[in-house]
């Protein structure tokens, strides 16, 4: 009760404040950035050049047959098996080397699948020898079946009795995996220049997004910008997001920006308002580093999007001297303005990225994940205060 | 007594929450492929063509064409054993087949001629004798009528390198019922 009040006499009075100084006009000078990221995905598939070759087997025959699994998706675990509808028939299946066969009747391959490779799952297939005669000329029909899991966050259990992957639900990826948009190569460094000449923010980035890699589920993905002020005076750089492709998706994001080591937002991905990002010195910079990390409960149908997300900064334009009474902007300041005011050159900041594609740092997801014995305890610990509390109130009574 | 009861709810619904949080609550990024194959069942089926022209009469020193072939009439290829018998056996000895024994391995102890290559879906295979003659040398007297049955069987030969290695696979397996 006592914060609450607190904090309402502290808003109103710098409300106040600002409202009697005000008899400026302030024009702000903007830059707006369309930015796109992707979300990365799962997609395989069985390759089988003589699929469609007919095949009569005798008994005890060796059927020489190859199944091919492709990865045409992000980095994967896959597991696969044969199933007949006759399963007398088949006596072995002559397996590739690192598959290891689990009580769930699946075929589970050792190593994680690298985007673009192929792995053999079987080179062919050797036929019972205990065959009655009136299986002659029966048709068999056999189904290869092939799972896979993304890699980035997730860990099998490869001691696990029944299955390496624990309770794991596998869905079809049910679109193409192919992207309209290309990936970068190579680390650039994001940089804007608030130039002190023209009152005008220039930056090279087109794509704060652009030394992204593919966000997976569970991971979380970094990176920072470095803001030059080459004017004489301090500026306070604001900043807005708008979403510009809705989705669902953006729920399950956690979006952080840190300002010179200091949280200056840390919420759901959404349209932002207003935010105060810094104050850049004068000939000084600053360094803003945002991240978004990914929830760990992503339906396939958010796989490989792209979704765009405009990003606005602004700082006040130099304030003309009107007499017209306009109430100001609101601005929402979360840190102090407090900034040493250093003299540094005003050229391009220096690399401050790692010379490879930045990759997820997201914690991987165990089968069996940490988060939710936190959330285990919070409700024994609610479950305690709510008992307690029924005891006081018995008490009273008495 | 109403406290009792809302303990025992709360107490439920956690441990609802936690069987629901144990079983593992996430879901990430995955795909399922199928592919079908279909196969038949192989069985084996012959069949014994003949070109025979009996003689109106038997002879003396006559000869009549009898040409015995097998043909692969089943979905996948074999090996294949065939025997000639006699219905009269003394017309065994005035007569005289040409069987091919290029094509043919006799065997004595069971009275087979075992045909040396495989034969695929469809094919037929070289003739086992094309003709019978009866010994100029004989006795009409001696001479009666008589058949000459062809009796033939197949063996797979998917598995096995050749026709030996096949037929005595059979004679191990032979007390299966096949």
């Amino acid at each position: 009760m006592k914060k609450k009040t607190k904090i309402i006499s502290l808003v109103s009075a710098v409300l106040c404040i600002s409202s009697i100084v005000a008899t400026v006009v302030y024009a702000k000078t903007d830059l707006s950035v369309r930015n796109i990221f992707q979300t990365g995905g799962v997609d395989i598939a069985i390759v089988d050049e003589n699929s469609d070759t007919p095949i009569t087997v005798t008994p005890d025959m060796y059927i020489e047959q190859e199944k091919t699994i492709v990865n045409k998706g992000a980095d994967c675990y896959i597991r696969a098996k044969l199933t007949c509808d006759n399963t007398a028939i088949i006596k072995n299946l002559d397996v590739s080397e690192n598959w290891k066969l689990y009580p769930d009747g699946y075929y589970y391959y050792q190593n994680s699948l690298k985007s673009g490779k192929s792995v053999n799952f079987y080179n062919g297939i050797k036929v019972t020898s205990d065959m009655s005669n009136d299986m002659a000329g029966m048709t068999v029909n056999c189904e290869t079946i092939a799972d896979a899991i993304q890699s980035d966050n997730f860990v099998p259990d490869w001691n696990n009795p029944v299955s390496a992957w624990g309770n794991v639900e596998i869905k079809k990826l049910n679109k193409s995996s192919s992207s309209t948009v290309s990936q970068a190569t190579q680390i650039r460094p994001l940089t804007i220049t608030y130039d002190g000449n023209s009152n005008q923010f220039i930056s090279d980035s087109e794509n704060f997004f652009e030394n992204i890699s593919m966000l997976m589920p569970g991971g979380t993905y970094t990176d920072t910008i470095n803001i030059n002020n080459t004017s004489s005076e301090n500026i306070n750089l604001y900043f807005q997001q708008v979403i510009r492709t809705p989705s669902a998706l953006y729920d399950k994001i956690t979006f952080n920006i840190m300002s010179d080591n200091q949280t200056v937002y840390n919420g759901t991905m959404g349209n932002l308002g207003n935010i105060t990002l810094a104050t850049v010195p004068a000939n000084g910079n600053s360094s803003v580093t945002f991240s978004m990390s990914m929830a760990n409960d992503i339906d396939n149908q958010y796989a490989f999007t792209d979704n765009a997300v405009e990003w606005i900064f602004q700082t006040e334009d130099k304030p003309e001297k009107t007499t017209s009474t306009g109430t100001p902007e609101k601005t929402t300041s979360t840190g102090t303005p407090e900034k040493t005011t250093t003299i540094s050159t005003p050229e391009k900041s220096t690399t401050n990225g790692t010379p490879e594609k930045i990759r997820t740092s997201g914690e991987p997801m165990t089968t069996g994940s940490n988060s939710m014995n936190v959330l285990i305890a919070m409700l024994v610990l609610s479950a305690i205060t709510i008992v307690i509390t029924l005891r006081r109130g018995r008490k009273n009574e008495k | 007594m109403k406290n009792k009861k809302m303990i025992m709810t709360i107490l439920f619904i956690i441990l609802v929450v936690l069987i629901t949080a144990v079983t593992g609550i996430y879901a990430l990024f995955t795909d399922k492929e199928t592919l079908n194959n279909t196969m038949t069942v192989g069985y084996n089926n012959i069949e014994i063509i003949e070109d025979f022209q009996p003689p109106e009469e038997i002879k003396p020193g006559i000869s009549f064409k009898k040409d015995v072939k097998v043909k692969n009439t089943g979905n996948c290829s074999c090996y294949f054993r065939v025997k000639a018998v006699f219905t009269n056996c003394d017309m065994m000895n005035y007569c005289h087949i040409d069987f091919n024994n290029t094509d043919f391995d006799y065997n004595e102890s069971d009275g087979y001629y075992y045909y040396k290559e495989k034969i695929n879906v469809g094919d037929i295979s070289d003739s086992l004798f094309t003709t019978v003659s009866i010994d100029e040398n004989s006795e009409q007297s001696a001479l009666k009528d008589f058949d000459i049955l062809i009796y033939a069987e197949s063996y797979q030969s998917d598995g096995f390198d050749n026709y030996s290695s096949a037929w005595q696979n059979f004679q191990q397996n032979k007390n299966t019922t096949v």
